[in-house]
Order: structure tokens, then C-alpha cells, then sequence
């Protein structure tokens, strides 16, 4: 059987959504243990993702809704790679891994801040990141591919951290403690083909 | 302990000495850059723990086997490098062993100067890695988008 549904709803300022926010502890723990169960996350259809920390849930046992004011990150009427809605979709999902004694929670502004910087890395051309959720609570974004390692260390308060390492021409490595809109465009200059 | 200061290096702990870290299922990447290509752990996974303790390994000579520092980690897969390649990184190695699990020890240093977490990602190789499903997969998923 195929598993249900997970719709990332946009936010709404209306009293359903309100009362769905209210609904409490034991409706979270419900929708991550969907996510942990294999639920398939789905855009709604105006491809509008929105995250936050604290999940509300809502609807039937085969459809669940989030509904936050925290992040939305529009991936619709651009330009971006393929690869932008999926990687939008993962890193959704990371915010519903449990933390364990080695692992904090990774935390709504590491993820909004990797959205933001898939969206600007995202043209067509650049390939598809791995995307890692890093053990401080954090994402790492990496390539390693066409002859460059690129790392972008995304710390829990959303700071970011460059590395780019040129393995064919080692003076061209370099790294930077921001994302600079010109620290991006070298970025994927490098990695598009 | 609390911290890497209290630590010092074991020399009974010798350079060709498996050094095993657990590697979370998600801290694995495809390396289309190394020779030949290769899954192989991200650079997060050879950082400090996030409460300040020194990175968690275990010495493969002393592990009568890798189930046993699996137990409880579902998932998980087991990378390796050798005590002399963590010393040539400038990290000390110390027995730090834990209630059932006598060969624990730790890596002490600074894992992000000069980039020693991604070389120790690139040194390791697997004693429990990902299956070739699972690195299909995961090829297919950067294919697809």
C-alpha cells in the first residue's frame, strides 16, 4: 500500500489554522512518526513549501497538513534546476528527525537558510547537492563532483561557512565565512557545466 | 570526561590501529570526484560530538566484532582510518571505554582546522558501509532531481 500523503501547507492566518496550531504534543509526535513511517512529502499544488520547528497537524489518518508561519520558501515561476523541489522536500523532512544523544534537532533557520541558498545555487546546469543533517543541528550542503568539493557548513543559528576545493587547480580553492550573492555566483559558476 | 584538555595519546595505541567510527545513515555521500568514484562518510561525520565531547571511536583491534558497537544503532554504518593518519591530523587518541563497550576511545584535536574533518572522510573506508542499493539510490536521487 502505498504510504500516505504529506501535504506542507502555505500559512494561513485564519482560525482553523489557529486551532490546528493548538492541537498539541500528541498530534506532533503523530506526524513524525508518519514522516519516520515512510510518508511521502508533497507539495501543495501552488508549490509553496512552509516549515517550522514545532509541527501542527491536521486532517484524516491518510492526509496530514502542516500549517506554520515560520518559513516559506517559494520554488514556483523561477528558473531552478529540477532538483530544488526535492531537495526543498528533504530538508523539510530533517526537521522531524528525532534527537538522540549524538544528534540535536536541526533547527527551522539551518533550514531556511539552506532553502534560500538552493533557490540561488539552483539554475539549471548545476547539479544536485547531497544534503546532510548535520549532528550540531545544522545542514551541509556539498558537491563533489566535476572536479570540486564544495561544503557549505550551515550552523544551527543559520550561519554559513564556505569551502571550495578545486582539485584540479588547488590555487583556485578557496572559502569564506558568508554567502555573498557574489560568493554564490563563483559558486555555481564552478559547478555548472 | 568533560573535555579534549584532559586527554593525552596512548602510545600503546599503535599507528596501524583500525580506528571505527559509527556513521549515521544519512552522513554518507557519493563522491563522483574520487578515484574511482566511492560512497564514503561526509566531513560531519568526523567532527567533535555538538556537546564539546572529543569524537567517539572505537579500537578495531580490541572489538571482538562490529555488531557489537551497532547494538541500539540501527542503521548506522562503521568507517575506519588508522591511528597514524588521526595522529598526522594532529589529533591525540585515548581508551575512553564505556559500560560494555571496552574498546571505546576518543580523537582529540581540532577537527576543523585545515579542513581534517573532510581528510578524514576521504581517508575512511568501510567495514560496515552502504549497500549497492543504497548507493544507487542515492545516485538516482541527484539524477532525477
Amino acid at each position: 500500500m502505498a504510504a500516505p500523503a504529506l501535504l506542507i501547507d502555505r500559512p494561513t492566518t485564519n482560525s482553523s489554522s489557529r486551532r490546528a496550531l493548538e492541537i498539541g504534543i500528541e498530534r506532533e509526535r503523530r506526524i513524525k512518526t508518519a514522516i519516520s513511517h515512510g510518508v511521502e512529502l508533497q507539495p501543495p499544488s501552488d508549490n509553496r513549501f512552509v516549515v517550522r520547528d514545532m509541527f501542527a497537524f491536521s486532517g484524516t489518518a491518510n492526509r496530514f497538513v502542516l500549517m506554520t508561519p515560520a518559513v516559506d520558501v517559494a520554488t514556483e515561476g523561477d528558473a531552478s534546476a529540477e532538483w530544488v523541489k526535492s531537495s526543498a522536500q528533504r530538508l523539510t523532512a530533517f526537521l522531524a528527525l528525532e534527537p538522540r544523544a549524538d544528534r540535536r534537532r536541526v533547527t527551522a533557520r539551518a533550514v531556511k537558510q539552506a532553502f534560500r541558498l538552493l533557490k540561488s545555487l539552483g539554475s539549471p546546469g548545476v547539479p544536485a547537492p547531497a544534503l546532510i543533517p548535520t549532528l550540531r543541528g545544522g545542514v551541509q550542503v556539498e558537491w563533489h563532483t566535476r572536479g570540486v568539493d564544495v561544503e557549505i557548513d550551515i550552523d544551527p543559528y543559520g550561519r554559513v561557512a564556505v569551502d571550495v576545493e578545486d582539485l584540479r587547480d588547488e590555487t583556485a580553492s578557496w572559502s569564506s565565512a558568508d554567502a555573498t550573492p557574489h560568493t554564490l555566483r563563483k559558486i555555481r559558476g564552478r559547478l555548472t557545466v | 570526561m568533560a573535555n579534549g584538555d584532559a586527554y593525552q595519546d596512548d602510545p600503546t595505541i599503535l599507528n596501524n590501529d583500525p580506528l571505527w567510527r559509527r556513521i549515521p545513515d544519512d552522513h554518507w555521500i557519493y563522491d563522483e570526484n574520487a578515484v574511482p568514484p566511492r560512497a564514503r562518510p561526509s566531513s560531519d561525520a568526523f567532527r567533535d560530538d555538538p556537546d564539546g565531547e572529543p569524537m567517539s571511536v572505537f579500537l578495531g583491534r580490541e572489538t571482538a566484532n562490529v555488531e557489537e558497537i551497532l547494538v541500539d544503532h540501527d542503521n548506522y554504518k562503521v568507517a575506519s582510518v588508522s591511528a597514524g593518519f588521526a595522529r598526522q591530523l594532529e589529533q591525540a587518541i585515548a581508551r575512553d571505554p564505556l559500560d560494555g563497550l571496552p574498546s571505546h576511545a576518543v580523537v582529540v584535536g581540532n577537527k576543523r582546522k585545515s579542513g581534517r574533518d573532510k581528510k578524514f572522510a576521504k581517508a575512511a573506508v568501510w567495514v560496515v558501509g552502504p549497500t549497492d542499493a543504497e548507493i544507487r539510490a542515492e545516485i538516482q536521487a541527484k539524477l532525477g532531481g
